[in-house]
């Protein structure tokens, strides 16, 4: 009986010619976007390999110099992207793609893709994630308003619920009817998606992508099924189709493009980001609190006095730059970690915050799970940009304790040997659990949205008027 | 005639409570993205002339460091116009260490539109070497709020007023079509032209009237310093996008039967030329003249700065081959000031092909776009809104090729007297050279959008006549 | 006052209106009755021009309706089945907004307070939203309209079909009076009791043809429904 009603719907929906088209545009938009990600990730992805690999040669064969003068001249990290983000761009271009790694900085990535791009971009980009968040709710909005309401219209509910079909029946082939045309456009798209995936992408990325790419699919499944079920909903409950439709376009609006601008406001109203003049007052104030150079180098010269037990500085058997170097290292880079870090909280707070808004849109708590999952989001970003200062503090104080240990002044230069011992900066992207940790809240509140919905649906349909 | 139905399609608009609800939501929606505008601006405002005061503060401190130094000397009996070391007095302090800070200050209806200025540098600290960014209003915005976009009037203007346009719109005569009333009314000696005439006016006027008082208080409340004429510009505009929504509207209402369908098409149509249009572009323009990815640019500065360091004298040696007119000192003489300048001049040779790659790049970028642009009025409408807001390509393109011009007479100006070693004397303070941009002026701004908007009215008119041509035939009504 | 000559209009090959003659003058009703696509709405729509003819013309007051549209309408007033209003209005102002469409702006609301009064519509209900209105309560504007445009011509089409029969017998006395005012009246109609109480003239319309006219004595002793049915049966045999 279900399917019977299921593929009645489905029928009347293929034979329905602007339906068709419809499809056929969403569908050829999102291979399109997908592509258009794929080759802008292969792109990115071969730059970043040829860069990391150039910018290891240069450190390699810097020429001989003092070790601090090659903390200054620094490494670079580039931030690898994962191939999942050729479905989802997230935050990326509004995030930078290197990390100048020297001494005394603790940095956030520069060079964010955005500052390149044309002011088009902020109308929005078309990628796989955006036609599947806006789109694809907007065409399953276009089939379900009707199921109720445009049968009411017509008199023919009456009719099929004469005939003793029961209500929930009825309802579940339809909410089927709906999404079995809209398997035509998912089910193509996802195996061409895991296929690019399997076939293209390096070793090791199916496997850590395949998984990634499930919970992907699971994100949005939950999101459509969410769409399928209010719009049913709203059909029962409207007086009419035109009732239904508006009603059903408006709240996509509102969630799709409203909701989010002002969640975010709130959010940041909430809890504001500093401006970049409060922010570097109050790194500077941190390091003002400090041991100045001079105060640093005097206290480790009493001290290296007593230890050595000699009588005056100049007789020190041990490098005091060195030690000074790599204390200042060390304390300055606490003080820069925490507001880096406290920076982070604050965006993390305004990410909460946003999910929490969530609430009243669920594509903003897929917006994020999407970007989340993919490695396109900001807590991705983070992670990489974490993982260069660990490794900046490491190399830069495996220097400066090689001057300790060398006893080494200013003048004193090393070679090749000591950057080999260096080993170049490696980055593991975090595992699909993390990513999924991270965003708990928004799932919650998917679920949230999902549970309502199947505890509404029901009532509504029971209730239904049917003349 | 037509006075009659402009007086009594206002009263229905009254009396259904749609002209108040209209009203009420555009002018509550005007409100909050001018609050929001407003709030932004300030925040910029205020950073920017931080900055500017925090440079002017340590210069004024560093020159006054110098008249204190030479006071001493002059009572020490010493010479002032000597070579000095790296030092206050050494002009490196100015031209290298401090540099000269820049600001681009919000242009007059910057509330209007944050537009590209909470990603481009706006305070910049322009030295011998080049100039890098310092962190502007918005550098450390959460990159999620950059990615969903501000609620601004521009947001409010592109995305929302053609949906208000569209809801008032949608059914113009098809509602009375579809329920008979239309045949009473042509029962009278009107024509359906004049009707639907009279019906686009009253909405015009009552949308219009909104956008004007809106944006008139948030105008208001910047203290309108000189932004009037961008105003009226930023008005214009709005007309003439409105007008192609209107025009449009009109045109599907004389094609369609029912209003309902009217209404999908015309939805369909404001997610086409809104939303979908320009992330097209956008996508096709970033993949068919993809700017290459900064980490290129990244490896040829590392490569670069790598090669001159390690050839320090080589590059002075080349420095002094291309400017005999500064070989005054021998090689081994040069200080550090001098090999910086000769190394950054090597560096800079060496990466000014990159550069210009990646220039031509977003030349042919933004060139593509801007022809692609025709595609979609909202992409039309919104360059003109950045532009009228002083917030998108254009201004900055031209504050950039500026702080270029002030970099090379940076450099004529300090080379000379890093290679001389003279002591740089409070009085030069006043000589280093300025920064001057000339903003664009109103006139500037309205020949820019001229084309687009000439445009723009020819496809609004091309529409009104066609729907004016399909109003004249009875088949409409009966 | 209404005058139709050669009229003829085919919708793809389908004929709507075929030949049709007919002349109404001032103060006649003229009933046009026929079955559903006899061409009777089509006759009216010929008339207030909403439709071009083939060939042939349609004259209000002598003018030709393709060639003087509004001055024709001017002339003419129009009720259709449902009196279409608009829902959030009074009567008053849907009135008022009629009657200054048809150029008569200088109409004070006593005016037409008076003009609704004489159509028989209740004082109390003058200022209420039209949206509470009764069928026969927008008829009833429909008639004032007719009375303060001083149309010469008035067309009917099915006006009295779903009216309670005092509302229809109420209908059929306004239509009398306006015919003692010289007001030449076009009824297209189902309802041969209603046509043959209030016409002077009754034409039988079939597949766009007129078949049959009675008038005077002739339409005063006939028995209506027979000749109907026998035309109509007998236009289905042939």
């Amino acid at each position: 009986m279900v399917l019977r009603i299921a593929r009645k719907e489905a029928t009347e929906m293929l034979r329905d010619g602007r339906f068709r088209w419809a499809v056929g545009i969403v569908f050829i938009l999102l291979v399109g976007a997908f592509l258009a990600g794929w080759k802008h990730y292969a792109d990115v992805e071969t730059q970043r390999m040829a860069a990391q690999e150039a910018d290891r040669e240069i450190w390699l064969t810097q020429g001989e110099k003092n070790q601090h003068s090659a903390a200054h001249f620094g490494t670079y990290a580039f931030k690898p992207t994962m191939p999942l983000t050729a479905l989802d761009q997230g935050v990326l271009p509004y995030t930078g793609v290197s990390v100048f790694m020297e001494a005394h900085s603790v940095k956030d990535a520069a060079f964010r893709p955005a500052e390149d791009a044309t002011t088009v971009q902020r109308l929005g980009s078309l990628t796989a994630a955006s036609t599947l968040q806006l789109l694809v709710p907007l065409l399953l909005i276009l089939l379900a308003f009707s199921a109720f309401a445009g049968e009411r219209d017509q008199g023919t509910l009456r009719q099929i619920l004469s005939l003793g079909v029961p209500r929930s029946t009825l309802a579940f082939g339809k909410a089927l009817g709906v999404a079995s045309p809209l398997m035509l456009l998912i089910l193509p798209a996802t195996v061409l998606g895991v296929a690019a995936l399997v076939l293209l992408a390096g070793p090791g990325s199916p496997m850590w992508s395949l998984g990634r790419a499930a919970l992907l699919v699971g994100v949005y499944v939950v999101y459509f099924v969410i769409i399928i079920m209010l719009s049913l909903v709203v059909s029962a409950r409207a007086s009419s189709s035109r009732t239904a439709l508006v009603a059903l376009l408006g709240f996509w609006l509102l969630t799709s493009f409203i909701v989010p601008r002002l969640v975010t406001d709130a959010a940041e109203a909430i809890h504001p980001t500093p401006t970049s003049i409060a922010f570097r007052d109050s790194v500077r104030a941190g390091l003002t609190a400090l041991p100045s150079w001079s105060d640093r180098v005097a206290e480790i010269e009493t001290r290296l006095m007593d230890e050595h037990e000699v009588e005056s500085p100049e007789a020190i058997p041990a490098s005091v730059a060195g030690y000074a170097l790599f204390e200042a290292e060390r304390d300055e880079t606490d003080v820069r970690r925490a507001h880096m870090a406290a920076l982070g909280h604050r965006y993390e707070q305004q990410k909460t915050a946003t999910e929490f808004g969530a609430v009243l849109s669920p594509l903003l708590a897929v917006q994020l799970l999407s970007m989340g999952v993919a490695g396109s989001d900001y807590a991705h970003h983070r992670h990489f940009a974490d993982a260069a200062e660990e490794y900046r503090y490491d190399y830069v104080q495996v220097l400066n304790q090689d001057m300790i240990d060398q006893n080494a002044g200013w003048d004193f230069t090393v070679d090749r040997a000591m950057w080999e011992q260096i080993p170049p900066f490696d980055y593991t992207s975090p595992t699909a659990g993390w990513a999924t940790r991270h965003y708990g809240l928004s799932l919650l509140v998917l679920v949230f949205w999902a549970a309502m919905l199947l505890f509404v649906t029901p009532i509504a349909i029971r209730q239904m008027n049917v003349a | 005639m037509l006075k009659t139905i402009l007086r009594f399609e206002a009263k229905l608009l009254r009396a259904d409570g749609t002209a108040l609800l209209t009203a009420g939501v555009f002018l509550a929606l005007i409100g909050y993205a001018g609050y929001v505008g407003i709030q932004y601006a300030d925040e910029q405002q205020a950073v920017l002339e931080t900055h500017a005061a925090q440079y002017a503060e340590r210069i004024a401190g560093i020159r006054q460091e110098v008249v204190e130094m030479e006071a001493e000397m002059i009572r020490k009996g010493e010479a002032l116009d000597t070579k000095v070391e790296l030092g206050r007095r050494h002009p490196y302090m100015v031209g290298s260490a401090q540099g000269r800070v820049i600001t681009l200050m919000p242009g007059p209806l910057s509330p209007f539109a944050v537009g590209q200025s909470d990603l481009q540098p706006n305070a910049l600290r322009v030295t011998m070497g080049g100039s890098q960014a310092l962190g502007g209003a918005a550098s450390l915005e959460n990159p999620f709020k950059l990615l969903v976009g501000h609620f601004d009037l521009a947001f409010v203007f592109v995305f929302l007023f053609p949906l208000l346009i569209l809801a008032l719109t949608f059914g113009l005569t098809a509602s009375e079509r579809e329920t008979g009333l239309l045949r009473m009314v042509l029962a009278q000696p009107v024509r359906l032209t004049t009707l639907a005439a009279g019906k686009v006016m009253v909405r015009a006027v009552l949308l219009f009237a909104c956008a004007v008082l809106g944006t008139g208080a948030v105008l208001l409340m910047t203290g309108a310093n000189g932004g009037g004429g961008r105003w009226l510009l930023w008005l214009l505009v709005v007309f003439i996008y409105g007008g192609f929504w209107m025009a449009l509207a009109a045109f599907v209402d004389s094609r369609v039967q029912r209003p309902v369908t009217g209404g999908l098409v015309l939805a369909v149509c404001w997610l086409a030329f809104v939303v979908v249009i320009p992330a097209l572009i956008n996508v096709v323009a970033s993949t068919l003249y993809p700017v290459p990815s900064r980490m290129e640019y990244v490896t040829a500065m590392r490569t670069e700065t790598s090669v001159a360091q390690q050839q320090g004298a080589a590059s002075l040696a080349q420095f002094f081959d291309d400017h005999p007119e500064l070989a005054s000192v021998e090689a081994d003489e040069a200080d550090y000031a001098m090999l910086r300048v000769a190394r950054d001049e090597r560096i800079a040779e060496a990466l000014a092909p990159v550069e210009a790659r990646f220039a031509a790049q977003k030349a042919r970028q933004q060139q593509f776009i801007r022809s692609l642009g025709y595609l979609s009025p909202a992409v039309l409408a919104q360059q003109a809104f950045l532009d009228l807001a002083d917030t998108g390509h254009a201004r900055y393109a031209a504050f950039t090729a500026t702080v270029e011009a002030l970099h090379t007479d940076w450099k004529a100006y300090f080379v000379p007297k890093y290679f001389a070693g003279l002591a740089f004397r409070p009085s030069d303070y006043d000589a280093v050279p300025a920064f001057t941009f000339s903003d664009f002026s109103t006139v500037d701004v309205l020949k820019r959008m001229a084309g687009p908007l000439t445009a723009l009215v020819l496809i609004s008119a091309l529409l009104g006549m066609v729907a004016y041509r399909r109003y004249t035939r009875t088949t409409l009504i009966a | 006052m209404l005058e139709a000559i050669d009229l003829t209009k085919t919708y793809d090959n389908t004929v709507a209106v075929d030949r049709l003659n007919l002349k109404i003058q001032p103060g006649e009703v003229y009933g046009l009755l026929g079955p559903n696509g006899a061409g009777k709405t089509t006759t009216i729509n010929l008339f207030l021009g909403f439709t071009e003819p083939n060939t042939g013309t349609a004259k209000v007051g002598g003018l030709d309706v393709q060639v003087a549209p509004l001055e024709t309408k001017r002339l003419l007033a129009y009720i259709p089945e449902q009196v279409m209003l608009y829902q959030n209005l009074s009567g008053l102002e849907n009135l008022a907004y009629f009657t200054a469409l048809a150029g008569h702006d200088h109409y004070g609301d006593t005016d037409l307070r008076g003009f609704l009064g004489q159509a028989g519509l209740q004082a109390e209900a003058h200022t209420r939203r039209v949206s509470t209105y009764s069928k026969g309560m927008r008829q009833k504007v429909g008639i004032a309209l007719a009375l303060a445009k001083e149309a010469k011509a008035l067309l009917l089409d099915e006006p009295t079909s779903g009216l309670d029969p005092s509302a229809s017998f109420e209908f059929s006395e306004l239509l009398r009076g306006l015919s003692k005012r010289g007001v030449a009246v076009l009824m297209a109609t189902h309802d041969l009791f209603r046509a043959k109480d209030v016409a002077t003239r009754v034409g039988l319309m079939h597949s766009g043809h007129l078949v049959r006219e009675l008038s005077g004595d002739e339409l005063r002793d006939a028995d209506l429904q027979a000749i109907y049915l026998e035309h109509m049966r007998g236009a289905v045999l042939a």
